[in-house]
């Protein structure tokens, strides 16, 4: 299989991929704000009655959320592949380091391992675990001493999925019109390469067709201009879909690109492993940078700095109020007088939403009928 | 020596379809310059022995007793990603037997870890055996084939082996089971533990039954640290894309097997080169040594050929 030099704009330089570079015309992005998330798993429901109740299918979450340090979904996946790839570099927002597929072993297309059976059992292990000990007399500092966070995850559609890399059928493959990445379920033939190869571990083996599955992005609801239904059943309006361009194409207008790539508040997972992922996250501001920067890259500071002044920014407030006010894709936005209208894939007006909630005090005794309110805003 | 070398070309009947352009030539050279090896030639030949009676359906039947057996050595897949580099796995045993009608084979290998079962990261044992298919214009490279020269492989799985003695431990409907749904040869209730694949390159093995209406015969057993697993099919085939054989006739064979405590599936395997199954008639082996020996040492220097390339280019 050939080396190709293809362009990452997420570690800032080019890097080897066995295929070329071709990017669909439009590709699915999500971004998930960590500072709202209170892991009720919603989302990881809405996906499971929606996509995962089958036979074989028993441990299997294409949507989980799991508390950071110590939750993990399979076991440990995250440290798995970081041990195995070593310390590695950013030299200011370039990365230095080997990306999988350049620290590739011996014969194979990337770093990576194959989870065991054993590592599906636990979905939510390490729950609300926290790192460091509450102390006698301790106080809350920001970042905080003890923490923990929760994080969201669903598979990456990734501009340079490893998993696809990995097929030696080439059963994988990357949807031209949104960049979904799905399996053909009647040409694999159950190797498992993807499941080694997919960092994240979002590739998952149904052990009752024999086969592998994963994340199909709920491309029926794409199709129709919806979000997924992880996206759009979230109770704490965490979420937003849309497309995502390249930094040089992006649009201000576009929800993701504004939030991504003109304010860079949201950013990619582990970008290092060197796969473009398309999901970003606003990073947790309360937890301290030296672990975020291994998990987002080089931009968490700045993300961080950006989201405790969003208050000042009424732009970037209309933007983050979009999360959650629709179950459709809004792909423009704009924002006047203290409200953010959006608009569907056809242009069309379908949210208008107060940046600010206004507030409304009533009296504490309603004459009309006759009784106290417990509640006057 | 020429002279020689393609008289006895000529009585490789099948064989001398794949011999066309600079493959003759090198032939004859390789020939001229291994003639002194013929001695040797015996073990790159499988005789199926002619018997008159049923050819054997069971890898126990005492039949097999009186079929030469040929050591086949292995190597690590190393041709195509993902690629290994060492197995436990070393060489099997093949024996075969026709009766005009059928032909049965009997591979044998040591493999102490009987691994019979397919979940995460359990993999089952497995053998195949490849064989050009009709449609094959010459003689195919022994990995996996290519568009213009296609292979038939018979894949025979443990883990299917052992699927029809497991029962359902509770009901569920099957809505869910996108494998289930588009009858993914690998997803369905198996009947047969064996597959009838073509191959037109590596990452292209097709199921042309579909695992249904099987014309192969296979069943695998273990014998203390050893799998003895037997596949028996007529001689001929009405699909072009199966191999046929015939009486007399000489037929390329190549082999792969599976460990799966070793983590094989797919192109992580171990691998022989082509070797020729020969259907006994009244003649002698003999006559089929010399042209099989030729074939293979030219297979040698283009397999020689190849990996310097690669071997150059890599560099």
């Amino acid at each position: 299989m050939a080396r190709i030099k293809v362009r990452n704009w997420q570690i800032g330089r080019e890097m080897y991929y066995p295929y070329e570079e071709i990017r669909p015309e439009r590709q699915f992005a999500a971004i998930f704000d960590i500072n709202k998330c209170i892991a009720c798993q919603t989302c990881t429901m809405a996906c499971k009655q929606t996509w995962t109740t089958g036979k074989g299918q028993e441990f299997m979450f294409w949507n989980n959320v799991e508390t950071k340090p110590y939750g993990f979904y399979p076991l440990a996946w995250d440290v798995k592949i970081l041990e195995p790839l070593g310390p590695q570099k950013w030299e200011g927002k370039k990365y230095a380091g080997k990306t999988i597929f350049e620290a590739a072993p011996k014969g194979m297309v990337s770093e990576g391992y194959l989870p065991e059976e054993q590592d599906y059992s636990y979905p939510n292990i390490g729950e609300d675990e926290p790192y460091g000990e509450v102390r006698n007399g301790d106080y809350i500092t920001m970042p905080h001493r003890v923490w923990h966070f929760y994080l969201p995850r669903i598979c990456n559609h990734c501009t340079y999925p490893a998993c696809l890399a990995a097929c030696p059928r080439k059963a994988i493959y990357k949807r031209p019109e949104d960049g979904i990445v799905l399996v053909d379920q009647s040409r694999c033939r159950g190797y498992m390469e993807c499941i080694r190869a997919c960092p994240y571990k979002k590739v998952f083996f149904n052990r009752t067709t024999k086969i592998s599955e994963k994340c199909i992005g709920c491309y029926p609801l794409v199709e129709k201009g919806e979000q997924t239904q992880c996206i759009r059943t979230c109770i704490g309006r965490i979420r937003l879909n849309g497309w995502i361009h390249t930094p040089d194409k992006a649009d201000p207008s576009n929800p993701i690109d504004y939030l991504v790539h003109i304010k860079k508040i949201a950013l990619p997972l582990f970008p290092q492993f060197g796969l473009e992922p398309n999901v970003y996250y606003i990073p947790p501001i309360h937890v301290p940078v030296t672990y975020l920067r291994q998990l987002f890259g080089p931009g968490v500071e700045d993300a961080i700095r950006l989201y405790k002044d969003a208050h000042k920014d009424n732009v970037l407030l209309g933007a983050l109020t979009i999360f959650g006010s629709t179950e459709f894709w809004v792909t423009k936005f704009h924002v006047s007088k203290g409200v953010v209208t959006g608009y569907d894939i056809k242009g069309k007006e379908i949210i208008k939403v107060p940046v600010k909630e206004p507030v409304y005090i009533r009296p504490y005794y309603d004459e009309r009928l006759d009784v106290y309110r417990h509640n006057i805003t | 020596m020429r002279n020689r070398a393609q008289i006895k070309i000529n009585h490789g009947l099948q064989i001398t379809n794949y011999t066309q352009g600079i493959t003759r030539y090198l032939l004859i050279a390789t020939f001229i310059l291994f003639t002194a090896v013929t001695v040797h030639s015996q073990g790159l030949i499988v005789m199926a022995k002619k018997v008159s009676g049923e050819v054997p359906s069971e890898p126990s039947d005492a039949m097999w007793r009186d079929a030469t057996a040929l050591s086949i050595p292995l190597a690590p897949q190393v041709m195509a990603k993902p690629r290994i580099y060492e197995s436990k796995i070393k060489e099997l045993k093949v024996r075969a037997i026709h009766n005009t009608r059928d032909i049965a084979f009997l591979i044998e290998w040591e493999d102490p870890t009987e691994d019979a079962s397919i979940d995460i990261d359990k993999f089952s044992d497995a053998v195949a055996l490849e064989f050009p298919s009709q449609t094959s214009k010459e003689k195919p490279h022994f990995a996996m084939g290519d568009k213009e020269n296609p292979i038939n492989i018979w894949f025979w799985r443990a883990a299917w082996q052992k699927a029809d003695e497991k029962k359902r431990l509770y009901a569920m409907v099957d809505d869910f089971a996108g494998g289930l749904q588009v009858g993914n040869p690998v997803s369905i209730k198996r009947t047969y533990p064996v597959e009838n694949l073509i191959a037109e390159g590596f990452g292209s093995v097709t199921d042309i039954r579909k695992a249904h209406n099987q014309d192969i015969l296979a069943k695998g057993i273990r014998d203390g640290k050893k799998w003895l697993v037997i596949f028996k099919r007529s001689l001929t085939s009405s699909d072009k894309f199966e191999v046929s054989f015939k009486e007399g006739g000489v037929i390329p064979i190549a082999f792969a097997v599976w460990d799966g405590s070793e983590g094989h599936r797919g192109g992580r395997k171990v691998v022989s080169t082509w070797y020729y199954v020969g259907l006994e008639t009244e003649e002698r082996a003999g006559t089929y040594v010399y042209p099989v020996i030729a074939f293979l040492l030219t297979g040698a220097i283009i397999a020689i050929l190849i990996f310097a390339i690669r071997k150059r280019r890599g560099a």
